[in-house]
């Protein structure tokens, strides 16, 4: 949980914003207003761009034209070298958003960047990956969840095709993002619905000359990735209204607005049919989040359902023809060594052993029928450590020194003891 | 919690914050210095919109109103 999803930091704020109410001298009693200066959030559109202090600039790639045709239709199987594979990671970054894509010709994307505070862990989750660049940089919507950490991003990698939609946010966030790319002299395409990113990778909403205003979330830029017969459709934090422009098959699907019933259709949902759904959302968070209905919803259609406040970092892998969980749970973050004398081969270990153990298989196809028992083994998460031979609930005493998050399958699977202590799942 | 020294508010000129998004009943706004807080959105204006900027001032005249009048009820009560 972050700091200022804190109630208390709520009450921190109010009395700094408001230290009379912190006093007891009738002298020192403040009345306080509010007043709005500015209220609308500005919409750049196109013949203002000139007149515009903010360098959006509308660079649609020579290799991807408009395509007038439906979403649907242009999508193209993606042209790739054989045996090579699509690996999507579902980043745990809290109360926010990120997903890093190992495209199977090599090339890789990343889709939202987390908080402010998750820049510098995106960059190490994706440098300790191997990669340097970053071929396709999309910022799905300007609230800071979604783009507060893209400016590290940007500064830490050579970035390819930068695709944002075009509309504006005045907070100094995405002001910031906006000089980082102006500064590393790139410029943005716009992500609109028809916009090709690769073969195989297609933006479907939000639509050309649609307008959502105010409602940034529903102009979240909608990315479907169509590898073999295989779909996973990100939709980022758009609602019903521009959900419902576009038809599509999907096997995975990363829930919208971190499983807010305002981005939540049963109709929808039950024409696209996931076997997979993914809910990127902070364990304990302010707004309720995930709202059961959409749980339920899932449910009622036989979506798996996978969390980041529950799973941790969640990692699809695709060979065009099945999806396969190649790990739950791996930090963003290298573990921190706990021999200090011994740092370059602890880290490594720990993170290798989660990514090798954790390897639970889930054949695409057999999902909906596996999908009512969510308390199966291979979804039930429980922890172990470096050395133990049991594992444990979270929060177990033993878990001090390290702590390392696995299935229960895996752990069964392992000969791994339940602790007598914690008395976890068995 | 270090992010919530007062004395790091304190130092930013004016006090004005800028809606980032509402989720439920909070907006969370953008402070002066780049931080993120949730704030009650039945505090904010019901006018206010994600993007909009909002300023936070003492109205003084109401406070000293306010300090007359509570002054003058206690100066009736106290012996």
């Amino acid at each position: 949980m972050k700091w200022y999803q804190k109630p208390v930091a709520i009450l921190i704020v109010l009395l700094v914003l408001f230290p009379a109410l912190g006093m007891s001298s009738c002298n020192a009693s403040a009345a306080i207003t509010s007043s709005v200066t500015t209220s609308k959030t500005t919409t750049l559109q196109t013949e203002s761009t000139t007149e515009s202090t903010l360098p959006l600039a509308t660079e649609i790639e020579t290799t991807a034209p408009i395509e007038t045709t439906s979403p649907e239709t242009s999508a193209t199987i993606m042209q790739t070298v054989s045996g090579g594979v699509l690996r999507v990671h579902y980043l745990d970054v809290g109360q926010a958003d990120s997903e890093f894509i190992e495209l199977p010709d090599g090339k890789t994307m990343l889709i939202d960047a987390g908080n402010k505070g998750d820049g510098s862990s995106v960059v190490s989750y994706i440098k300790n990956l191997g990669y340097s660049t970053i071929d396709y940089l999309v910022a799905t919507h300007p609230h800071e969840d979604h783009i507060g950490g893209m400016s590290t991003v940007i500064n830490s990698f050579n970035i390819g095709q930068i695709y944002m939609p075009k509309v504006a946010s005045t907070t100094q966030a995405f002001e910031d993002l906006l000089n980082t790319i102006q500064d590393k002299g790139y410029s943005i395409n716009t992500a609109q619905a028809g916009v090709q990113i690769a073969p195989g990778i297609n933006i479907l909403s939000p639509g050309v000359g649609s307008d959502y205003g105010d409602e940034l979330n529903d102009w979240s830029a909608v990315i479907s990735i169509v590898y073999g017969s295989k779909t996973f459709l990100f939709l980022g934090d758009a609602g019903t209204a521009p959900e419902s422009t576009f038809s599509i098959d999907a096997d995975v699907v990363k829930v919208a607005h971190h499983g807010s019933r305002t981005a939540f259709s049963n109709a929808l949902y039950k024409e696209w049919s996931p076997d997979i759904a993914i809910i990127s959302v902070d364990k304990d968070n302010s707004y309720g989040l995930p709202d059961e209905e959409v749980l339920q919803g899932l449910a009622d259609i036989g979506s798996k359902i996978y969390r980041t406040d529950e799973n941790g970092t969640i990692v699809l892998e695709s060979d065009g023809s099945t999806i396969t969980l190649k790990s739950i749970g791996v930090p963003i973050s290298p573990v921190l060594p706990t021999i200090t004398t011994k740092p370059t081969t602890t880290t490594p270990v720990a993170t290798k052993k989660v990514a090798e153990t954790a390897v639970a298989t889930v054949a695409a196809t057999t999902a909906a029928t596996t999908a009512t028992p969510a308390q199966g083994d291979d979804s039930i998460i429980v922890y172990t450590t470096n050395t133990g031979s049991c594992y444990h609930n979270d929060g177990c005493s033993s878990l001090s020194k390290s702590k390392i998050p696995i299935t229960l399958a895996e752990a069964k699977a392992e000969g791994l003891k339940p602790c007598s202590k914690c008395n976890p799942p068995q | 919690m270090q992010q919530m020294q007062p004395t790091a508010i304190r130092e930013v000129p004016g006090m004005k914050y800028i809606i980032d998004r509402f989720e439920g009943d909070f907006a969370i706004v953008e402070l002066a210095d780049k931080t993120f807080s949730n704030i009650p959105r039945i505090t904010i204006p019901l006018e206010a919109k994600e993007g909009s900027v909002i300023d936070v001032t003492i109205d003084v005249e109401s406070t000293d109103e306010r300090s007359r009048k509570i002054n003058k009820l206690m100066g009736d009560l106290f012996k």
